[in-house]
């Protein structure tokens, strides 16, 4: 049975609701149209841990790495054995992200050729406004972005 | 007055036209010997899916908890009774504010039952790897093409036997509340729509705040 009390509370529940999703979706509209900067490679904000291998090539492949996160280093893993980044001519290299203080080059190995990079100031997520860990950020050799390779996405020169 | 209450021993009526209740009747609204039964057959078709499907997931996600498989399986399926009760209670409140009760246990094994029809689905695209024909399509979702992003993970399994679910759990909560079947049905298409909406926006939100770091 339905009593005024609790059909009170019913209704007093369904305002709670109806407020958070209004809310959601108020917040979800505001990020959604929210205007990012294009991204540029190299960008002045970012702090080089490793230096690019001499004579690698001006296209980038930079993968944004969370070293916590174990998808991105499984994805890393998985550009470096399959060497779609240098059958592409491009050079392969690591974006740190989310990492609040300066993180060790090693934590992401050695011999990428595009180097190892740390996001210190965030401007992957703030300013790009990307989200995705484990994404490839493909970079023209201008240093302008072509195009982003989803972390479940299979990476194929073809592709490009 | 809205809600003016006279109740006797077995039937209690509210002064608004269509809305009579009884008592005895709606919380029964299958005997309640078939209530274990029917509860027992979506749970236990929900836990072989898992038990069966678990071990096959990818060994980094895998690797991100240390409970063996079996213990994952039935976790999961405590967490699709966990569901089925949240959206018994959602129902629950939709339903209160407009005057009527819905028994929550009732509902929530109207939930399981109508939740074999996604069963179904999943059976389905299981046997049709993406990209599958449209008329897989049709019946289980874009899911079956193979779509990605948070647009497609939240509305992809809007097909025909997701519709078919909306409206057989409609049907089950005008039984169980007295009402007419198409305010039954208007209202569950609309929390469907709401539900999965803020499935989207919290999804895209999400992206990238990995749950295994």
């Amino acid at each position: 049975m339905a009593t005024g009390f609790t059909a009170g509370l019913n209704r007093i529940a369904l305002v709670v609701a109806f407020a958070l999703f209004a809310a959601l979706g108020v917040f979800w509209w505001r990020e959604r149209t929210r205007h990012y900067e294009a991204p540029r490679w190299p960008d002045a904000s970012l702090v080089q841990l490793v230096a690019p291998a001499a004579g690698a090539p001006a296209a980038r492949w930079i993968v944004a790495v969370n070293p916590g996160c174990p998808h991105c280093v499984a994805r890393l893993a998985e550009l470096r054995r399959d060497g779609v980044a240098r059958a592409a001519g491009a050079a392969l290299g690591v974006l740190l992200v989310d990492v609040p203080a300066r993180p060790d080059s090693l934590v992401v190995g050695e011999g990428l050729d595009a180097g190892v990079w740390w996001d210190s100031t965030g401007a992957w997520r703030s300013r790009w406004g990307h989200r995705v860990y484990g994404e490839t950020l493909v970079f023209a050799p201008g240093g302008s972005l072509e195009r982003v390779i989803a972390p479940t996405t299979a990476a194929s020169p073809a592709a490009r | 007055m809205f809600e003016t209450m006279r109740s006797s021993d077995d039937r209690v009526e509210i002064d608004r036209p269509g809305t009579a209740y009884d008592r005895k009747a709606a919380p029964l609204f299958w005997p309640a010997w078939l209530w274990p039964l029917l509860a027992w057959v979506p749970l236990a078709e929900w836990h072989e899916r898992f038990a069966r499907e678990i071990p096959r997931l990818d060994a980094v996600v895998l690797a991100g908890t240390r409970a063996a498989p079996a213990t994952l399986a039935w976790a999961a399926t405590g967490l699709v009774v966990a569901l089925a009760l949240a959206e018994a209670l959602f129902y629950g409140i939709l339903w209160g504010a407009r005057g009527r009760r819905l028994p929550v246990a009732a509902a929530a094994v109207a939930v399981l039952q109508a939740g074999l029809l996604e069963l179904a689905a999943l059976r389905l695209l299981g046997s049709f790897p993406a990209p599958a024909p449209a008329w897989v399509a049709a019946l289980a979702g874009t899911r079956a093409l193979g779509a990605s992003g948070p647009l497609a993970v939240a509305f992809g399994g809007a097909g025909l036997l997701a519709l078919l679910r909306v409206a057989l759990f409609a049907g089950l909560q005008a039984g169980l509340v007295r009402a007419g079947w198409r305010e039954a049905f208007a209202l569950t298409c609309g929390g469907w729509l709401a539900s999965h909406l803020a499935g989207w926006w919290l999804l895209e939100l999400a992206q990238g705040r990995s749950v295994f770091r």
